[in-house]
């Protein structure tokens, strides 16, 4: 394979903000409609009520005031004490990165985009789809190290060559350990719960200091839809809670499906499960940093299959927004997600859909946004790269325009028109003009000569080389080597030594395809090849 | 930092009082105006130029260094004739007739002039006739812009008209503008194409085989 060496940094920081406040830029449902289908919620809570089989969460919303009916497990929660536990919620908190560079301040409406799980499979840079194994969670991460526009890392696939019971533990270290972004991970047992805590606060010093300084967070799907807890990621929750860690409680209904056909009957009843899972959560621990976890999902009903990269799934999305900005809790959702099978022009429009409405709902930790294809059942490195670039032009938009007396320019446009020269040469071309674009690093936008010069390359061939490029170069900071071993010696880890941060994975089974060989190695000529 | 590289850098950055200030300075330690020319304001350009491919530069600091590199130039001139340096050539740029978009022609003449070029802008609306007296002059180079599909065909119409006045042989014809590519370049019989305002500087030279 091809191994060339950048001669230029790959994680240069742009000067444009990567994080801004969206100002309701997007917002499908009017005022009115969010009272309704708060209304509805509440409704739908007192009235047809939550299933709950879990003995411990069931005696937390009897001590509580809910009603229950013990012969169908069903909990019925009256409307005011929805209100006055949600009262509780917190509203605003970190979730730090092992590099504070990378702390997400969630809350508002703060956007942040970062790539989601679990996909099953990986589309490989040589055009095959395999089953995802351990070793693409540490090269995934090294990837989104170096991806200025990726701002956190969710496992994005299951390591489905490890057994299960070593799933959880070493998806996180794997992750860790290959870069300093939040990482946020599901888990599969309360035992693995508890070592992938120890692990974190190995890292962290101190529970107090993992506490204060949560460089890890967990998404537990307690809702089965439609209203039903389901026990496990129930107990992982409050677990959790207890332990003073960040949850996205996520509840994924589909339209047609687990949820009504109508999106406003979708967005109730999702609504109505996020409510729930909040009202338990601040029953564990009043206050818990809690992410309300929306992702309304559609089903195109004509094969029956889970659609996410459609019109409904991006307006549900937002309205979810609208729906978490209403009761001011920090919201964790879902874009950039695509149904196509590769990188292809129907991967690029429904990503591009549906972060840049997600984003601009101004939705706080949106998930999915890089790698994934095919349903959420697939990812691509090259399709990070590539999701890097969409999601740095959603973050411009987000941006929008400054307004202000400097920005208006009338002294400028005196002193250049009256001065017989070009806008090229004032001093705020020079001073703005590279905070006030932004510039996507393989988007092509050179003249067609020298983009032959270079090849002819599509987008996808040019994210695979960049792909490529970072994966066989980029050094993530690694954790402490006291820290490293300590982890080592306590728990089973089964990612090779080699893969814990470093830079050049040995056995790499990379083919690129010939001609991206060809171009390169003419732009590359100085620098060494690899063809292993 | 050496003088010499004192100057690059005032050049590189774009400071042309600064650029100007260094060159008097070099002049009065008797460097020589070669050595100035060559080891500072050229290889400053150079530097420029690559800063530029690698995407590090952008097309407004490229300008401002042709512009600190112009300056300094000026002075170096009166010396050069009396060491006998002579300029890299002369070169007569124009957007062609019907056609008044001079953003992208001016820049090109920026990034001549940087590569130690002489320059005689001849501006907009340029009708055939004032190309054929500047080569007359003894403009090494003329180079012409379009943007506009309309007045593409002109650039063919000059070139044809410098023929029929038999100067074709003593002067290099190059085009350039949105519209223009290497094909087009070819049909009508021009000597060089660039895409932008760096490759054009490049190219010139190449083209007179400096």
């Amino acid at each position: 394979m091809l191994c060339s060496s950048s001669h230029k940094p790959l994680c240069e920081c742009p000067s444009v903000s990567p994080v801004r406040q969206a100002t309701h830029a997007y917002t499908p449902l009017s005022d009115a409609d969010i009272t309704r289908i708060h209304d509805a919620s509440l409704t739908v809570l007192e009235r047809t009520g939550v299933e709950v089989t879990s003995a411990e969460a069931l005696a937390i919303f009897q001590q509580a005031g809910a009603a229950i009916d013990p012969d169908r497990s069903r909990v019925f929660l009256p409307r005011g004490m929805v209100e006055d536990v949600l009262a509780q919620a917190c509203h605003r908190f970190t979730l730090a990165g092992r590099d504070e560079a990378h702390d997400l301040d969630m809350g508002g409406e703060r956007v942040y985009m970062g790539t989601g799980g679990a996909a099953i499979s990986v589309l490989d840079l040589d055009g095959t789809v395999r089953e995802s194994r351990l070793t693409d969670i540490a090269e995934f991460a090294r990837l989104v190290d170096c991806l200025h526009n990726i701002h956190f890392y969710q496992i994005p696939v299951v390591a489905r060559d490890i057994p299960d019971h070593l799933h959880d533990i070493n998806q996180v270290y794997a992750a860790l350990s290959n870069t300093t972004k939040h990482i946020q991970t599901n888990l599969n047992s309360l035992s693995s719960a508890r070592d992938v805590m120890a692990l974190a606060t190995m890292v962290a010093g101190s529970p107090a200091a993992l506490a204060a300084h949560p460089f890890l967070s967990f998404v537990t799907c307690c809702v089965n839809s439609p209203l039903r807890y389901d026990p496990l990621p129930t107990a992982l929750m409050i677990e959790l809670v207890r332990n003073d860690l960040p949850v996205a409680i996520s509840c994924a209904p589909i339209t047609g499906m687990t949820a009504p056909m109508a999106l406003a009957g979708s967005l109730v009843q999702i609504n109505a499960e996020v409510l729930s899972g909040l009202v338990l959560a601040n029953l564990v621990r009043p206050g818990a940093r809690i992410l309300a976890g929306y992702v309304p999902t559609v089903a195109d009903h004509r094969q029956g299959g889970v659609a996410v990269g459609t019109p409904e799934f991006a307006l549900m999305n937002a309205a979810a927004a609208q729906l978490a900005h209403f009761y001011d809790i920090p919201i964790y959702n879902s874009a950039g997600t695509a149904d196509s099978k590769l990188p292809d022009v129907q991967a690029g429009y429904e990503k591009a859909m549906t972060s840049t409405i997600a984003a601009l709902s101004g939705a706080n930790f949106i998930h999915h946004t890089a790698g994934m294809l095919e349903s959420l059942l697939c990812v691509a490195s090259e399709q990070y790269v590539i999701d890097d670039d969409i999601n740095g032009s959603v973050m411009r938009l987000v941006r929008g325009i400054e307004v202000d007396d400097q920005t208006l320019s009338v002294d400028v446009i005196d002193e250049v028109c009256n001065g017989g020269q070009f806008y090229l040469e004032n001093s705020q071309t020079l001073e703005l003009m590279r905070s006030e674009c932004f510039y996507p690093r393989i988007t092509d936008r050179k003249p067609r000569i020298d983009w032959e010069a270079k090849g002819s390359l599509d987008m996808r061939e040019r994210a695979r080389h960049r792909a490529c490029t970072i994966l066989t170069t980029h050094q993530p900071t690694r954790l402490p080597a006291a820290v490293d071993q300590a982890i080592r010696a306590r728990f089973e880890i089964l990612l090779p030594p080699e893969l814990s941060g470093s830079p050049i994975p040995l056995g790499y089974p990379v083919q690129l395809p010939e001609r991206i060989v060809e171009a390169e190695e003419a732009e590359f000529a100085v620098y060494e090849c690899d063809r292993r | 930092m050496s003088l010499i590289e004192e100057i690059r850098q005032a050049v590189i950055v774009g400071d042309a009082p600064d650029a100007k200030a260094k060159v008097e300075q070099a002049l009065n330690d008797n460097l020589t105006a070669d050595t100035v020319l060559r080891e500072g304001l050229i290889d400053a350009m150079r530097e420029v130029g690559q800063l530029f491919e690698e995407g590090d530069f952008f097309v407004p600091e490229m300008l401002i260094a042709a512009r600190a590199m112009k300056g300094a130039l000026d002075l170096l001139k009166p010396h050069l004739v009396e060491e006998g340096v002579e300029p890299l050539g002369k070169v007569a740029i124009g957007t062609v007739k019907g056609d008044l978009h001079d953003i992208g022609k001016s820049l090109v003449a920026m990034m001549m002039e940087g590569a130690g070029f002489e320059l005689v802008d001849l501006g907009v609306d340029v009708s055939p006739d004032k190309f054929i007296s500047v080569i007359q002059d003894g403009a090494d180079i003329v180079a012409m812009s379009a943007l506009l599909t309309t007045t593409m065909p002109n650039m063919k119409l000059i070139i044809e008209e410098i023929e029929a006045a038999g100067l074709r042989e003593q002067v290099v014809v190059m085009v350039g503008g949105a519209p223009v590519t290497q094909a087009f370049a070819d049909q009508i019989g021009a000597d060089g194409y660039a895409a932008d305002a760096s490759s054009a500087a490049r190219k010139a030279q190449e083209l007179i085989g400096r």
